[in-house]
């Protein structure tokens, strides 16, 4: 394996990436930190490229900017993994890879002779990492489920939407991410560990038991005082630490904890008489006469707009904060300043900005490398250069649907 | 138990909160040794706060902590920075949340590190990042939740209210993790190249990552994204459906028209889903609303547990919607995989936490540990990893340096 080059973090590793929407996430970690990671599509493109929004709202596998945003960074390559030649080729890789990342039910690999087994025989010290629904042993392995049905059974669901009416799935892939990165973390440290022992490992990471990891102190609370947490409604607020509150132009949140912050909100709004007693230092307290509080703070935000509320508040150290759109994130002054988003340029769509590493690391500047691959846009860099095929080979290939 | 791979690899956390106290934890389920240096002057929330009896008898302290050991100094003293600083010299990283500008404040600069740890890794992680104009805002998960514009798009569409998010402190873990997977690729580098690495994190850049199609959405096409709720273009029925008992829900998610085909014989075959209306993926999506009212009068007769069971043997993905109870006494799968493990913590009892959602084949990540007393771990550090004698320790302790 090369040294690092100065292209990334994880320059000279390289990944091959069968992931859906369960691994892109992880996937994205590596090809970010400069690792090589090659997109392996089927013939005519992976079905991730059908999935809104696209660029002008024309439907079109090059202008998904869901696979733009998920894939930036990697090259790409087709290969139909139904046929024992498209088998054969990704053996050839496998063979050149430290990394495979899956997202197929188990025993779809398997089926293709594909298996960790199988590739740890050609290449002992490949890491192969799959991201499934309920993960590759149990009794729901070889179950259907997507993010939703995941998420439904992390818990998290169950307090979401109003009480009575039907729960919301959180925006995102939420539970899908929270596995990536859990499985991005096993097969960097699989890695770690190969550097000593030569050998690699199958990494099985489950979306389901991911989604439980997002649902805070739910299980530990519930298991050590025998209480659950119950629904409560967005329309009434009970100055809870999640609650909205409407200003002219939207809604603010306002997460008032510690006993500082009461104070400087107390200051705020005037220091009235009724609401300077101490007992209110008391996050309980405040809570149980929220209907004392609330009349005061309703009363402040609606003199303010979300925005000019959220930086007045944080002058006096309170941690409030508005209700932004996705627009008004991109367009905050700190998004800009930590230049989130990153200069880009793609064949089809054009340039562009988009969101690079999750970090910034010291001696590793981010940048985007190379926007995402269009449909076997590196066939001929990777089959041909990299693995020597022949001008022939590739065009019988192709012919064959191979490729 | 085995050998891990992170055995030998040394961590300091000087954190509060759930993010910071998660990257640790991460990297001590596959071996490290994490020294969480806490203070008696200045107790975390999570460890039970001001109130000294509240202290070690925390369920989320659990959560964030086990596999620990706690070594308290008193860090207003420039004693106990000196020990801190001989503690970093013995370790490979270092953790950190602080606000803005305490940790340089204590003279524990990245420079400064490196002068007594050449090859350190230091993570920064702070709600919004270490640079920037809103750097130092007070922000706690759910505020970062409304600033990246997760609070905005988790709920149905046009609901008329402003939200329908779940009450969760997303994204504090998966920046955990992340962090822990961004501490795991400078590891790697430092395993080829002996250097030590700076990593600046953004809570909200995490969280703000998965929904980067969104934003992409607004760059590209000027547009505003709105919620969307269960919904998903194609997919129909898909979403949320009322079953037997109060407040009780299952999810399901047909995508495909065979999805379609097994859903309808799997419920009986009853005469609606012959209609016409419903025939197409297409029809089923402009009668949305009317197909979910007759699914949600099937499902209803059913535990979600049940619904599951049905459509699941006929290939057709669906789940209940769970709560903590169901998680814990009714879910085989979390169950036959182990993901809920019992540690015994000395002054509480049994606590149930999650196992990580990921299983290596050679080396699985391991729980081995109930979370640490206040200053459980002082005396030994001190004496093992710093070389003290008990004579000089205890004259530490008489000098406060150890609160």
């Amino acid at each position: 394996m090369a040294p690092p080059s100065g292209e990334g973090i994880l320059a000279g590793f390289r990944v091959l990436d069968l992931a859906d929407e369960k691994g892109l996430p992880c996937t994205k970690f590596f090809a970010d930190l400069g690792a090589d990671v090659i997109k392996v599509e089927p013939p005519g493109g992976d079905p991730t490229r059908a999935r809104p929004p696209f660029a002008g709202d024309v439907a079109d596998r090059e202008r998904s900017l869901y696979f733009l945003h998920w894939n930036a960074n990697k090259r790409g390559i087709t290969l139909d993994l139904e046929t024992p030649d498209g088998q054969a080729l990704f053996r050839q890789l496998a063979r050149t890879a430290d990394v495979v990342v899956e997202t197929f039910n188990p025993g779809v690999m398997a089926r293709w002779g594909l298996d960790y087994a199988a590739l740890a025989a050609l290449n002992p010290g490949l890491v192969v990492t799959s991201v499934t629904v309920f993960g590759q042993t149990g009794p729901y392995r070889d179950y259907r489920g997507d993010e939703l049905v995941a998420f439904a059974l992390g818990g998290l669901m169950a307090l979401s939407g109003e009480p009575g009416g039907p729960p919301v799935v959180a925006p995102g892939d939420l539970a899908s991410g929270m596995a990536s990165l859990h499985a991005a973390l096993a097969t960097e440290v699989a890695l770690f560990h190969r550097a000593t022992t030569g050998r690699g490992q199958h990494v099985d990471a489950s979306v389901s038991e991911a989604a439980a990891h997002i649902g805070g102190y739910v299980v530990p609370f519930y298991s050590y005082h025998h209480q659950k947490p119950v629904r409560t409604s967005h329309a009434e607020r009970t100055f809870e630490l999640h609650d909205l509150y409407p200003c002219r132009d939207g809604w603010a949140r306002f997460f008032v904890l510690p006993r500082q912050h009461w104070l400087a909100l107390l200051e705020w709004i005037g220091n009235p008489p009724e609401l300077c007693d101490p007992l209110f230092e008391d996050q309980h307290l405040r809570r149980e006469n929220s209907d004392l509080i609330n009349p005061y703070v309703e009363a402040l935000c609606r003199r303010y707009a979300k925005h000019d509320l959220y930086l007045e508040a944080q002058a006096r150290h309170l941690a409030v904060s508005p209700m932004n759109t996705p627009a008004d994130f991109v367009e905050s002054e700190q998004t800009r300043a930590r230049a989130v988003f990153l200069d880009a340029e793609h064949p089809v769509v054009g340039p562009y900005r988009q969101m690079g590493p999750l970090h910034k690391y010291g001696d590793f500047p981010a940048r985007v490398r190379r926007a995402a691959p269009l449909v076997g846009q590196h066939n001929a860099e990777i089959l041909g250069g990299e693995l020597g095929l022949s001008a022939d080979e590739l065009a019988a290939l192709r012919a064959n649907r191979v490729i | 138990m085995g050998t891990l791979p992170l055995e030998g690899i040394r961590v300091v956390e000087l954190c509060t909160g759930a993010a910071g106290p998660t990257v640790a934890k991460a990297l001590g389920e596959y071996g490290a040794e994490v020294f969480r240096v806490e203070s008696r002057r200045h107790p975390d929330t999570h460890r039970g706060g001001a109130n000294q009896a509240r202290w070690n008898k925390s369920p989320s302290f659990v959560k964030l902590h086990r596999n620990k050991k706690s070594v308290t100094l008193n860090l207003q003293s420039a004693r106990g920075r000196e020990l801190l600083l001989e503690l970093i010299a013995a370790s490979d990283v270092v953790v950190e949340n602080f606000s803005l500008g305490v940790f340089e404040r204590w003279g524990l600069s990245y420079e400064r590190l490196r002068e007594v740890r050449p090859d350190i890794i230091l993570i920064s992680l702070k709600g919004l990042g270490n640079t920037g104009p809103h750097a130092h805002h007070v922000t706690w998960g759910p505020n970062l939740l409304c600033l990246f514009g997760m609070t905005y798009l988790w709920n149905h569409p046009a609901s008329g209210l402003p939200t329908a998010e779940a009450r969760t402190q997303h994204p504090d873990f998966m920046s955990g993790v992340a962090g822990a997977a961004a501490v795991m690729a400078a590891l790697l580098h430092r395993q080829r190249t002996g250097q030590g690495q700076y990593i600046d994190g953004a809570q909200i850049e995490v969280g703000a990552s998965l929904l980067g199609p969104y934003y992409l959405d607004y760059i590209v096409n000027q547009r505003v994204p709105q919620p969307v709720g269960n919904y998903r273009p194609g997919a129909a029925p898909r979403g949320a459906y009322p079953c037997a008992g109060e407040d009780r829900w299952c999810v399901i998610a047909v995508e495909s028209q065979d999805d379609w085909e097994r859903f309808r014989a799997a419920i009986g075959d009853p005469a609606w889903s012959r209609e016409a209306r419903f025939a197409t993926p297409l029809a089923r999506e402009r009668h949305r609303a009317e197909l979910d009212r007759l699914v949600g009068e099937w499902t209803r007769n059913y535990t979600g547990q049940e619904v599951m069971a049905r459509l699941q043997a006929a290939g057709v993905a669906a789940a209940p919607v769970q709560d903590v109870e169901d998680q814990l006494e009714r879910d085989p799968q979390y169950r036959a995989r182990g993901l809920y493990v019992q540690l015994d913590e000395p002054e509480m009892g049994p606590v149930l936490t999650e196992y990580p959602p990921v299983r290596l084949s050679e080396t699985p990540p391991e729980v081995r540990a109930p979370a640490p007393l206040m200053g459980e771990h002082t005396a030994a550090v001190l004496r093992d990893v710093l070389g003290y004698d008990a004579a000089t320790i205890e004259k530490l302790a008489a000098e406060g340096i150890l609160d």
